[in-house]
């Protein structure tokens, strides 16, 4: 299916995701800086949301409307990786 | 330009701001509480706006369904998956930053 584009011009959703990208490269620089590993895990999850985000407006700008779904589907695998890691830090500090 | 038009274009705008705030904060902020605090906040509003403008978009069953299921979905376990870290984190040890921002042109 092609997008309507009555309903959104092209250039938005190009626009939106250069901007997308921007932020999720911006938060790769803590994700590899960061002093602990719990803001590289912070960092992760929210280069996680803006996948999603990403994921949202590439479904915008061409008309695939599974691409939600496959976002629904990161955003499960996102908080399930986050909790691991949270776990594995609490175990670590009980030790 | 219709209503669909300006509604879809301006949650998307706000949406990609949030998200470049938050990722912002999360590279300025001093110490790990204020970065998580940050980025999940406004990460998880920016994510919503986007998912609200898809199905502004859409404008379809399904999809309405499935943009606000990722919306209420990412509302219920971002702050869980942000306050277990917090609370990892503080049972590692980690402090929270005390001191006072100072403004940009100060010496020191």
């Amino acid at each position: 299916m092609t997008p309507d584009p009555s309903v959104l011009p092209e250039i938005i959703p190009a626009t939106v995701s250069i901007v997308l990208a921007i932020a999720g490269v911006a938060s790769l620089y803590r994700a590899l800086r960061g002093p602990s590993l719990a803001d590289r895990v912070i960092a992760l999850d929210t280069i996680g949301f803006i996948t999603i985000g990403i994921l949202l407006v590439l479904a915008m700008g061409s008309g695939q409307k599974s691409l939600i779904s496959i976002a629904l589907i990161a955003g499960l695998i996102l908080f399930l990786g986050t909790v691991a890691f949270a776990i594995y830090l609490e175990r670590r500090a009980g030790e | 330009m219709t209503f669909q038009t300006i509604s879809a274009t301006v949650l998307m705008i706000f949406g990609c701001g949030l998200c470049l705030l938050a990722c912002i904060g999360l590279i300025r902020m001093p110490d790990l509480y204020m970065r998580m605090q940050s980025a999940t906040k406004a990460g998880t509003l920016g994510t919503a706006c986007l998912a609200i403008a898809g199905a502004i978009v859409f404008a379809e069953g399904r999809a309405i369904i499935e943009s606000i299921l990722v919306v209420l979905f990412l509302f219920f376990t971002a702050p869980v998956a942000s306050y277990m870290v917090a609370r990892a984190a503080d049972r590692n040890g980690m402090k929270a930053w005390t001191g006072v921002a100072s403004p940009p042109d100060a010496k020191g």
